[in-house]
């Protein structure tokens, strides 16, 4: 066996055993809480995750955008950027598939076309500003998508009670805009259930930049700059300007969950759609950047990871329901995997013995 | 490869023992983790004053290897009370990893120091101060934004622990500072100071802590003429004090017969010479620092002239540091021509570099490639207007190690064809890369470059500096460059490899290539250039045709003894 | 008009009070070297446990003191990552953050008896400094606040003091610039940071715990809204100096109390307060772009070190 193929399943088994570990800790902490035990927890998680086709819907239902924001960290990050403004792009990108679903008189399928290509432009235009702050000011990346996250939200918030506020005005405290038409409206995958194309689409992205970052001159500069500038300057890239790309793709892939969030699952535009029913506070957005990653920032990686965390979130609506586990649980067992990641980097990264 | 339960339990023993005693030392656990454990309490022993001409130090016998190389090889030095000894030898002899030894930083394989005649042996630097002996590194060890004072007080414990007692250090260090001569102003920050001030403060801090035993290595390499005529009188007077013996590392030979009382040459890891100054002649002393280290011969065939390729007209340009490094340095290489730049590093040679490539900004002056000027242009321009180079630094600027071998090779021409599909869709036009001509093209250079990989998938970080430096040579050949800028392209490496890589450079220039050669090997510069340039403080103090040089000539230029008149190219 | 001064002045130091305990956290890891981006996870824990803590003893004071140990606990933990495992310290203090955002929230849901109780505390009184306190304009503005904001005010000098006059600050300065040269001089390196990271988190901790003891007198999840991170911002604005974060929070704090006038004065403001809102962050983006030159950044931050590397 190749050292190169060696490597790999050397890398998915100590993931795996970072993630055990991780969920072993989660249960002794989800216990210690609330009394239930993690064989009974992780029981009802699994269930709610894949028992049935409800819950395999909702599975890739969240998956859709951890995996349109894991792509939008990962495209970034093997240049070596940090976008952590998958909040805001999903925003704008939201805000970009409203407009066209609600304004252009297309018919369905051009329309659905024209919904993602507008989400994505305006997730390019907000990473471009992250972008060129880091290309020609040298601004932290890190600090400037967090802050642009804020500002995309309130940007959305008001466009929301004020110029597009709908007739229905403030539904589940929520303000929200006028409805779609159903044209606009990403078509299900199976009758009945709320999936829908969106994680095709995701899919596809996952693919297009897997081909994109090893199969392109443009991909090849991205990971050269990302593991050695200074090579990367002595053969001619130039820095700056495929920085600026790399963000304005970012931007635009993140943009995509804004996508299918609005036209696939409101069909509006809320100021929430960031997060995930009710909890305005954790979003998609730390569970794309985990999902990432896990996936070991590789395109094709994110996809098991971001299945894997959709099926945290679907499951965890279970084990509330039945076990009474907070939701927040969820986001403590995401948490920890990311810890567990992190500080189990020098295993992965010790050399594989012949 | 897990860890074994006694290795566990001895961690867990460290890191719950770290949080109790005061803890100094790095002990690295295992897989790259890092703690600190406790050290046996510092010694008393210190190294007293003496009697002028005592022996204060002797190392005997030290040995120190590297993987693949034998830096100290059963070294005898010692120093005496009052002294100047001058430790002199090119980069690679030896010097360095000596001192460093008897500084503590590193710990000999054979070999023993006896201090007053006592065996001592020291694990870190700490010990070596608390000892006596003081170091100045050749990079400072100074923090730039704080001040002089409080750089020399740096780890120290002050008389009003916990603050600090600014106006007793600087009394005493304004002392220190008139008895030797030492102008600095204690108030100053050392990002303001000239790196002449910054080496006195380097100097004070050791007195400071009141060493014996002052070791400096390669301290005017970074001072202005003036300056080191400076140092060298603060240098005697600190000698005739008694308190401070010298080692005193340079490859500079005007300085050690002006200013040293021994001298010890080292060449490849061993002591060629051990004399007194008074006895001993700058010649002597090049023939031993050069020696007749011949690997092995290549046959140099005759160049006929062709144009002038490259270029380079009084640049100008200044170092990391912000001191000039390149000062009004012009030459030309004409058309399968080799002209070899030989000096010691740090005299210019990578700011050189780095201004030709596209690297570096020019301060003044200009670089011309068939006359066109593409002073100050971006690497990019460089590439395409035919510069080829081999850097000095290979794993940084050379290769992406973390990219395969294939893809390493197309560094520069991933863009263009042949590695390019070229497809027109109805509404856009995307590039891809063609892999098969990639992998084609890889394995092509490596047959031809003799690169030894498992396959041309293997990240490159896998592979041995030898087939490392092959892989470059491959790439930067490959486009058929119309100069090629090598620096040091065989440092480091095999015999095979060294051999294989100048054969291969020799063949480029018969094709036609012009060829600028920057090496800190003598050898290679005599036996590969038909003209020979010496760099020696960023000029180039000479200029001729390889016929005419003589190795021990060269070797006195290259150590700043001579400076000849500069031949017409 | 003074009025308006008074009010806003206080409120601004009010608001600028968590900033500023956690930015000169940060300046202490930072000046050694190490980029800590959980602080706003750290705040969260701090926020939640302090709150917890004094809902179930009903004292603010060890509401402060758990808010303390957790903070502790979380600036040992990215410690651990950073300068012991080496680990990439832009994503070792991401994670930190998302455990931090989920475990307070988590916390809070299964300590709250689930999500519909909005359990409260009280928060801590304003201690109007007598005399001083009666000074106009500054008086209000500065000498009649809670314990914890004066505490924040002290802080600054205090942190001055340590890292500028003392030996043990010379010795953080020099590990954050020059690892290698402080090496040399028998400093140790590691232990240094490990401090600095968790002086770092407890008083991004206790800054946490503001917000539920000071201001609100609850917690919500996500309460810090991305506090921590301007936080994180202030010390680049502040260029790695003590009077200047104070001034740069003063600076947000102010700016953020005169949007909430704004607000509360109506007017067509009440439509569009969410421009007002995007005023800090809109702000700190800006300082990032006129004082982004590393100027002042210690010259080894997000380096680990390793002896013998070089």
């Amino acid at each position: 066996m190749l050292v190169f193929e060696k490597r790999i399943l050397w890398e998915i088994a100590i993931l795996v055993l970072l993630v055990l570990g991780a969920l072993a800790v989660g249960g002794v902490i989800i216990y210690i809480a609330t009394g239930v035990g993690p064989l009974d927890a992780y029981s009802w998680l699994v269930k709610g995750a894949f028992g049935n086709v409800n819950a395999v819907s909702e599975t890739l239902v969240h998956a859709c955008p951890i995996l349109f924001i894991a792509l939008g960290f990962v495209v970034a990050g093997r240049c070596n950027l940090w976008n952590v403004g998958g909040d805001g792009q999903l925003l704008m990108g939201g805000l970009g598939a409203f407009l066209a679903g609600y304004y252009l008189p297309l018919p369905a399928p051009l329309l659905l076309v024209a919904i993602f290509a507008s989400a994505f432009a305006l997730g390019a235009a907000w990473g471009a500003i992250a972008g060129f702050l880091k290309a020609k000011m040298k601004v932290n990346e890190i600090v400037s998508t967090i802050m642009l996250n804020f500002i995309a939200f309130f940007i959305i918030d008001w466009l929301v009670l004020n110029p597009m506020r709908g007739p229905m005005g403030i539904v589940g405290a929520q303000p929200m805009s006028d409805l779609l038409p159903s044209s606009a409206h990403l078509p299900r995958l199976i009758s009945g259930y709320r999936l829908h194309i969106g994680i095709l689409v995701a899919i596809a992205v996952a693919i297009l930049a897997y081909i994109l970052l090893w199969r392109t001159p443009f991909g090849y500069r991205v990971r050269a700059i990302g593991y050695s500038p200074k090579a990367a300057e002595y053969s001619g890239m130039n820095i700056s300007r495929n920085m600026m790309l790399v963000m304005i793709l970012a931007g635009g892939i993140s943009a995509l969950a804004g996508a299918a969030e609005v036209a696939g699952i409101h069909h509006a535009l809320r100021s929430d759609i960031a997060a995930r029913g009710g909890y305005a506070s954790v979003s998609y957005m730390a569970t794309g950047i985990i999902a990432g990653m896990l996936g070991r920032l590789h395109p094709l990686g994110v996809i098991p990871s971001s299945i894997f965390f959709g099926a945290l979130i679907s499951g965890g609506d279970v084990m509330r329901y039945v076990g009474g586990i907070p939701y927040t649980a969820v986001f403590v067992l995401q948490g920890l995997v990311f810890v567990f990641i992190i500080a189990g980097e020098i295993l992965i990264r010790m050399k594989v013995r012949r | 490869m897990l860890a074994r339960p006694s290795t566990v339990t001895k961690k867990i023993k460290h890191i719950v023992g770290e949080f109790r005693r005061i803890p100094t030392g790095v002990v690295k656990l295992g897989k790259g983790m890092m703690f600190w454990r406790r050290k046996t309490p510092a010694r008393k022993f210190r190294i007293k004053k003496m009697k002028l001409g005592e022996t204060v130090i002797e190392m005997r016998g030290i040995t120190k290897r590297f993987p693949g190389v034998v830096a100290n090889d059963h070294i005898d030095f010692d120093i005496k009370a009052g002294e100047v000894h001058a430790l002199l030898g090119e980069n690679g002899a030896g010097k360095t990893t000596l001192m460093n030894i008897l500084y503590g930083l590193w710990q000999p394989d054979e070999g023993e120091i006896r201090v007053h005649g006592k065996k001592v042996t020291l694990k870190s630097p700490k010990d070596a101060i608390d000892l006596g002996i003081g170091m100045v590194h050749q990079h400072f060890m100074l923090v730039p934004p704080l001040t002089v004072t409080e750089n020399v007080v740096l780890g120290l414990k002050s008389s009003k622990e916990p603050l600090l007692d600014i106006d007793r250090v600087e009394k005493k260090i304004a002392e220190l500072s008139k008895k030797y001569g030492l102008k600095v102003d204690p108030k100053a920050k050392i990002w303001q100071l000239s790196v002449g001030e910054q080496q006195r403060v380097e100097i004070i801090k050791a007195l400071y802590r009141e060493a014996q035993v002052l070791i400096l290595d390669e301290p005017t390499s970074v001072l202005t003429p003036p300056e080191v005529r400076e140092f060298m009188t603060i240098l005697k007077r600190m000698a005739r004090d008694g308190l401070a013996i010298i080692p005193f590392i340079t490859h500079k030979l005007p300085e050690v017969m002006a200013v040293s009382d021994r001298v010890t040459v080292l060449r490849a890891g061993r002591v060629t010479a051990r004399l007194k100054t008074e006895r001993t002649k700058e010649r002597d002393l090049a023939k031993k620092m050069v020696g007749r280290k011949v690997l092995f011969r290549v046959k140099k065939h005759r160049v006929k002239k062709g144009e002038v390729v490259l270029e380079v007209r009084r640049l100008r340009a200044l170092s990391d540091r912000g001191l000039p490094a390149l000062k009004d340095v012009s030459f030309s290489v004409r058309e399968g021509e080799i002209l070899g730049i030989a000096g010691v590093a740090g005299n210019g040679q990578r700011e050189l570099e780095e201004v030709i490539t596209g690297l570096r900004k020019a301060g003044g002056g200009g670089v011309f490639i068939r006359g066109k000027d593409v002073t100050n242009r971006t690497p990019r321009e460089l590439i395409d207007s035919g510069v080829g180079h081999i850097p000095e630094d290979r794993l940084e600027r050379g290769l992406v190690m973390d990219f395969s071998v294939a893809e390493n090779l197309i560094l520069e021409t991933h863009s263009k064809q042949p590695f390019i599909h070229k497809w027109f869709l109805p509404f856009e036009k995307r590039w891809f890369l063609n892999h098969d001509e990639v992998r084609k093209h890889a394995q092509k250079l490596i047959k031809d470059y003799e690169v030894i990989t498992p396959s041309v998938d293997v990240p490159t970080r896998h592979l041995s500096g030898g087939n490392l430096q092959r892989l470059i040579l491959a790439r930067e050949l490959s486009r058929k460059p119309k100069v090629l800028i090598a620096a040091q392209p065989t440092r480091g490496l095999d015999v095979s490899a060294t051999e294989f890589i100048r054969k291969k450079l020799l063949e480029q220039s018969r094709e036609g290539t012009a060829i600028l050669l920057i090496s800190e090997d003598l050898d290679e510069i005599m036996m590969m250039s038909d003209r020979i340039a010496v760099m020696y403080g960023g000029e180039i103090v000479s200029l001729m045709p390889a016929a005419r040089a003589k190795k021990e000539e060269i070797g006195l230029m290259m150590a700043g003894v001579k400076k000849m008149p500069k031949r017409a190219s | 008009m003074i009025e308006v001064i008074e009010t806003v002045g206080a409120t601004g130091v009010r608001l600028a009070a968590p900033l500023l305990l956690a930015a000169l956290g940060e300046l202490f890891a930072e000046r050694s070297g190490v980029l800590n981006l959980g602080i706003e996870g750290m705040m969260l824990m701090g926020a939640i446990s302090g709150f917890w803590a004094t809902y179930i003893t009903q004292s603010l004071f060890l509401g402060v003191l758990a808010a303390v140990m957790v903070g502790g606990l979380m600036g040992l933990l990215m410690a651990f990552l950073s300068v012991s495992l080496r680990a990439n310290q832009i994503v070792a203090g991401l994670a930190l953050w998302i455990l931090g955002l989920g475990l307070s929230g988590f916390i809070y849901r299964v300590a709250m008896w689930g999500p519909y109780a909005y359990p409260r505390v009280s928060t801590f009184g304003d201690i109007a400094i007598p005399g001083l306190s009666r000074i106009p304009v500054l008086g209000p503005i500065l000498f009649d606040h809670s314990i914890l904001v004066y505490l924040s005010l002290i802080a600054v000098p205090i942190c001055f003091f340590l890292l500028f006059k003392t030996t043990w600050g010379l010795k953080v300065t020099a590990v954050g610039e020059n690892p290698r040269a402080a090496d040399t001089l028998g400093i140790n390196v590691l232990r240094t940071r490990y401090i600095c990271v968790i002086i770092g988190g407890i008083l991004a901790g206790v800054a946490g715990a503001f917000l539920p003891l000071v201001w609100m007198g609850s917690f919500n999840e996500n309460m810090t809204a991305g506090r921590g991170f301007i936080a994180f911002a202030l010390v680049i604005f502040g260029a790695w100096k003590p009077w200047r974060i104070l001034a740069g929070s003063l600076l947000f704090g102010c700016i953020d109390a005169a949007q909430m006038r704004l607000q509360a004065s109506g007017g067509i403001w009440i439509y569009s307060y969410q421009f007002l809102l995007m005023l800090p962050y809109i702000l700190t983006i800006v300082a990032l772009v006129i004082l982004s030159r590393r100027a002042g950044a210690p010259a080894a931050l997000t380096k680990p070190y390793v002896r013998g590397a070089g």
